[in-house]
């Protein structure tokens, strides 16, 4: 993947995702991820805690049942919300149904939680791993789509109001 | 000089034309483009019609007659088109003229123009100067009355119908382009009015300036460049601010260059390989989607410096004027210098010490964390406290 070619095929892979992507307006993490959970027919629980030096910002722990997503809750805004997006990527690619066993330190974190009930544990930690590199993208260009004012794929842009528009409707508009 | 004006005016509104056609061939067709469009080359046809240079060339074989009666047809239908522009810009419709009522102002103005330069018997002097028959004169000052009436009578509809558009366009440029508009308008009705002198000098003498007379020239030039004027503020006031936006985020994004690199020298875990790109790709998205990288990858060394930060930082800048981008700036350098001799301070993140945007200054969307961390890396280079504050760090932690 480190090479030229392996990083465009990458960047085309994960910009097709993101321009199917059906993403609430106005944008949040959180109602994204609640979109989400409605189209995969499974319960999504954030669960925000303090940072740690010893675990990661992000976990995605995938159950029998529902899907955990830990992040750190203690960060800024922009910073929880990438968290999130990253986490919810990895759902969105499906990297939970192939994703490690039981670590990262779940135990310490969800002590109720058997090992045994946990299929995947996936840690936002480096990027050395594929499904890591995968899921930082594509929580960046979801961004990045957000902020251009493109949350939906195709959504007709609504006409504006005349009184608005006298010198854009005579020289057409200025948008760059 | 009248000339330059002529020539310049014509140069103006036909390039504002062509400017119009391009939009429209890219764009929806729209009616008002293309009455606006319509006006601006004709008019400026019939400014290049009517310069001086133009009708005296009948030494090289034009008939300078006719240049002047083309000119003045081509000039009518010109405001018959800015009539229709007026009325497709009225916002009130019930008001709106019919396009058959229109057209059949537009046809009936133009054949009484003719009717009566055929009557007046005009002739071509050799300096330029239109000589009505002894009994043309007043079909001739009535065709000059019948232009500036009409000219008149359509700039005021267009001046009635674009003085809401002023109230109502939001503050800003896009008001002030209506505003230049309306401007121009109340020009262009000086320009008609000018004419009266015409009237009088036919009357009086039966002679006529063929050509526009200075003053008629310089205030067709004026109105020309107050619709120009008024359609570029409008539509660079865009292209400024997001020019302007582009550039502010390339600042944003060399200022924390120097943090973000002490940061991922230290924890190359948090740099992202796969997000770099070229910084102009994709226009101006390649500075944001490699500003939203740096920020994100310095808020992830920002967490993992937790650990190794120092409590007592805040405290040895306790004397210095309050400046909390420059205490966040103190935190992350002790703490840099803490991770490179695995110094970690147990109780000093779960203790809450100083962390981002503690004092109420928590950024809450992208465009205030851009600028807390431009804050953060400008004093982080540039503030002498920190050198100082290492050296401390390090006479106290050895």
């Amino acid at each position: 993947m480190g090479t030229r070619d392996g990083r465009a095929e990458l960047w085309r892979r994960c910009q097709t995702v993101v321009d199917r992507l059906d993403l609430p307006d106005p944008f949040d993490a959180e109602g994204f991820i609640a979109t989400l959970a409605r189209k995969r027919g499974r319960p999504i629980e954030l669960i925000g805690v303090p940072a740690r030096p010893d675990r990661p910002c992000g976990l995605l722990v995938t159950t029998a049942r529902t899907d955990l997503i830990i992040y750190s809750s203690d960060t800024s805004t922009v910073h929880r919300q990438h968290i999130l997006l990253h986490e919810a990527a990895h759902l969105v690619c499906e990297h939970d149904a192939a994703g490690p066993g039981p670590g990262g330190g779940v135990g310490t974190l969800l002590p109720h939680l058997s090992a045994s009930l946990i299929r995947s544990v996936l840690g936002r930690t480096v990027y050395t791993e594929p499904q890591e590199r995968e899921a930082e993208l594509i929580a960046t260009m979801i961004h990045h789509r957000v902020a251009r004012g493109r949350t939906s794929p195709a959504r007709p842009v609504p006409p504006r109001p005349r009184a608005d528009t006298v010198i854009e409707t005579i020289f057409g508009r200025g948008e760059v | 000089m009248s000339d330059l004006a002529a020539y310049l005016g014509a140069a103006v509104l036909m390039a504002l034309a062509a400017w119009a056609f391009a939009v429209e061939l890219r764009g929806g067709r729209h009616p008002i483009r293309w009455a606006g469009l319509a006006f601006a080359l004709l008019e400026g046809c019939s400014l290049a019609l009517l310069a001086p240079g133009t009708v005296g060339l009948s030494h090289a074989g034009v008939d300078g007659l006719s240049v002047i009666a083309l000119g003045d047809t081509v000039r009518t239908a010109a405001l018959s088109f800015l009539m229709l522009l007026a009325c497709l810009l009225n916002p009130r419709p019930a008001r709106r003229r019919s396009p058959s009522g229109q057209a059949a102002i537009a046809v009936s103005v133009q054949v009484a123009m003719v009717l009566l330069f055929v009557a007046a018997r005009p002739t071509l002097s050799a300096d330029g100067n239109l000589v009505a028959d002894p009994h043309g004169r007043w079909p001739l000052a009535a065709r000059v009355a019948l232009f500036a009436a009409y000219a008149v009578w359509a700039l005021v509809e267009l001046f009635i119908a674009l003085l809401p558009q002023a109230r109502l366009s939001p503050t800003g440029p896009l008001r002030w382009s209506v505003r230049l508009i309306l401007a121009a308008v109340c020009v262009g009705v000086v320009w008609s009015l000018w004419s009266y002198d015409d009237i009088i000098r036919v009357l009086r003498y039966g002679r006529l300036d063929g050509s526009e007379d200075t003053v008629s020239n310089i205030l067709g030039a004026v109105c020309a460049t107050l619709v120009v004027a008024g359609a570029l503020i409008g539509k660079w006031s865009v292209a400024f601010r997001a020019t302007a936006r582009w550039l502010r985020l390339c600042r944003c994004y060399l200022v924390m260059g120097p943090l973000w690199s002490a940061l991922h020298q230290a924890m190359p875990q948090i740099g992202f390989p796969e997000g770099g790109r070229p910084l102009l790709a994709g226009r101006p998205a390649g500075i944001e989607f490699a500003l939203y990288r740096r920020v994100i990858e310095i808020l992830d060394g920002r967490l993992v410096l937790r650990a190794y930060q120092h409590p007592a930082v805040a405290a040895w800048l306790a004397q210095s004027p309050p400046d909390a981008a420059l205490v966040e700036a103190a935190t992350i350098a002790t703490a840099l210098e803490n991770l490179r001799h695995g110094r970690r301070f147990a109780g000093s993140r779960e203790s809450g010490a100083a962390t981002i945007g503690d004092g109420g200054l928590a950024p809450t969307d992208l465009d205030a964390e851009v600028q807390w961390l431009s804050r953060v890396a400008w004093a982080f280079r540039r503030s002498p406290l920190i050198p100082e504050l290492l050296e401390r760090l390090r006479a106290e932690e050895g």
